[in-house]
């Protein structure tokens, strides 16, 4: 698998504020990759920096192993933020100049409006379609160039059911082409649907990233609960336990290393705990990214 | 270059400032110029009032000053508006941070708003002098009769003097072509202006204050300069370097005509270019020195 993206230390000041601080990340060829993060802990800054529309404070990075970026730049479809257009244009005409720009045949233009099904508005201005039909518009343009890699940021943000489902499986069939696609969102359900690998980000800094497969399993959260004397304060002193929660009915242990049921209750048992609540809790994305976070 | 005009007439053809500032500097220009003097120059209702119209082309020169004098204060008050919200709407609209998302380099995007004012300078230039080769045309064989109404008229009120020169002679039909190249320069000055204060402060109005406080300015810098007695670089200051190219003219040649009026000044002209540069490179410095929101 080719390396599309690496980011080495980068870092954006706003005066004494930093935005993003220290951030370095590899991104391979195929991966649907989301950058995942509260506000304000630099995900569009980020992005505006890869897409050289800010400025970085310090560090670099290089798409397709190449650092000067105005090379590599057409290879990249982006959405930044919303879909922005020229209000007062049709939708083809919107188009036509990106294409333009991008230096693409305007032959694209009717096969990436049917592809996002917005060919049958295509004469109609931009500033007449939903929120909804302006984010497939602005995919299609980042589609225009038939790109190797698509940046899109937060996507189906202000969507409805309807329309995050639309996008989410527009997304799902490019994935399937073999794009690499970069996606930062707040719907962590989203990012777990589309995405093979994750970057999670609070204060501009990296604080996890992988697979969201290793990020969920690489630490095994259970429910426990014993009658024992003093139970809670043993779970302090447990080497193995990381961090414990008590959830009032049970309480949530997480455990360093990945050990099953079985090996939790023989650990219990062998210092006289008789454990009468024990299921394996599953994690969704957004426990452990609020985990992270907090 | 080619792409990036065509693709700046998509951007701005639909914008409905654009086309009324267009239409009034195109309309405008031709009554003004040709319209208003043949309606004037033989008078009112027969009373002679042909010396009261302000821009009543007397020879070949006057007509191109008037024709490129007018055309600048048009230019500086509607096309220069073009290019500011044009630009402003831009960052207004976040279409500057699309373009280059898109496929724009910085560089690119600079390139296309110069060439755009560059493209809008020739064009003016050209619809100016179509303008003044028409007014001189038609004046050169419809004179007004000035003479005799203009000595009684200034003899009435006692304000001739013995430097006045009173035009009787039309002269050659390119005299003072040279005002139309003042007339290129000057315009492309005025819009180098407006893009580096639109790139600068980024909204509509504040663009339009600045555009106009920069003249302020100027006027400011050049009063302080005069009193502490550096009154030879006050015309090298880049507003009064502009105004020099199209010269201001006294009121009384409104009344007398216009005689040796001076021509263009090509060190002044050298000037102004040297300052469209430098705006241009400072344009360019705050462009690529800010991020693009």
């Amino acid at each position: 698998m080719s390396e599309i993206l690496e980011i080495k230390n980068l870092s954006k000041k706003y005066g004494s504020f930093t935005a993003v601080d220290n951030l370095s990340l590899k991104i391979n060829s195929g991966e649907v990759f989301g950058i995942l993060g509260p506000n304000g802990s630099g995900k569009t800054t980020t992005l505006g920096m890869l897409l050289g529309v800010i400025n970085e404070t310090s560090g670099s990075y290089s798409w397709f192993g190449k650092t000067d970026f105005e090379n590599c730049r057409k290879q990249i479809g982006s959405i930044l933020e919303h879909p922005i257009f020229y209000p007062e244009l049709t939708a083809y005409r919107n188009l036509e100049i990106a294409a333009m720009i991008k230096g693409c045949d305007k032959n694209r233009i009717d096969i990436v409006l049917e592809r996002v099904g917005l060919l049958n508005r295509k004469m109609s201005n931009f500033n007449t379609y939903s929120l909804g039909m302006k984010q497939r518009l602005a995919l299609a343009s980042a589609l225009l160039s038939n790109p190797d890699v698509l940046v899109l940021d937060e996507p189906t943000n202000g969507l409805d059911p309807e329309g995050i489902n639309y996008m989410r499986e527009l997304i799902l069939s490019i994935a399937a082409e073999g794009k690499t696609i970069i996606i930062s969102s707040h719907l962590l359900d989203e990012i777990q649907k589309m995405c093979s690998h994750v970057a999670i980000l609070k204060n501009g800094r990296l604080i996890k990233t992988g697979s969201i497969a290793s990020i969920l399993s690489d630490k095994k959260h259970f429910e426990i609960n014993s009658d024992t004397e003093g139970f809670e304060a043993k779970l302090a002193i447990l080497p193995f336990i990381t961090s414990f929660t008590n959830e009032s009915s049970y309480y949530l242990i997480t455990c360093d290393e990945s050990i099953n049921l079985e090996e939790v209750n023989k650990k219990f048992f062998e210092i006289d705990i008789i454990l009468n609540h024990l299921i394996l809790h599953k994690e969704s994305l957004e426990t452990e990214f609020l985990n992270l976070v907090q | 270059m080619k792409k990036y005009l065509q693709i700046e007439y998509m951007k701005i053809k639909g914008n409905t400032s654009f086309k009324v500032f267009t239409l009034l500097f195109l309309i405008l220009m031709p009554i003004i110029i040709i319209v208003l003097p043949s309606y004037f120059k033989d008078g009112i209702f027969g009373f002679g009032m042909n010396d009261s119209y302000p821009f009543m082309p007397r020879s070949a020169s006057s007509t191109w000053y008037y024709t490129t004098y007018i055309a600048s204060w048009f230019s500086f008050y509607l096309l220069s508006f073009i290019i500011i919200f044009h630009i402003t709407n831009e960052y207004a609209a976040k279409t500057v941070r699309q373009n280059i998302i898109d496929g724009y380099s910085k560089l690119d995007y600079l390139k296309s708003k110069i060439g755009m004012v560059v493209f809008m300078a020739s064009t003016a230039t050209l619809y100016v002098f179509i303008i003044g080769l028409i007014a001189a045309l038609y004046f050169q064989n419809n004179q007004p009769d000035t003479s005799t109404q203009l000595v009684d008229f200034a003899d009435l009120f006692g304000i001739v003097s013995s430097d006045m020169a009173i035009v009787t002679e039309f002269g050659g039909m390119f005299d003072g072509i040279l005002f139309i190249l003042g007339y290129f320069i000057q315009v492309l000055a005025y819009f180098t202006v407006a893009v580096l204060v639109s790139m600068l402060v980024r909204k509509g109005a504040l663009a339009v204050l600045l555009f106009f406080g920069i003249f302020f300015i100027n006027m400011i810098l050049s009063g302080v300069l005069s009193m502490q007695g550096f009154e030879n670089i006050i015309d090298y200051l880049p507003m009064n370097s502009f105004s020099a190219l199209l010269p201001n003219f006294e009121f009384k040649f409104l009344i007398f005509g216009l005689g040796e009026m001076e021509t263009l000044s090509l060190i002044n002209a050298v000037i102004s270019v040297a300052y469209i540069v430098f705006f241009i490179f400072l344009t360019k410095v705050i462009f690529y020195k800010r991020d693009v929101v």
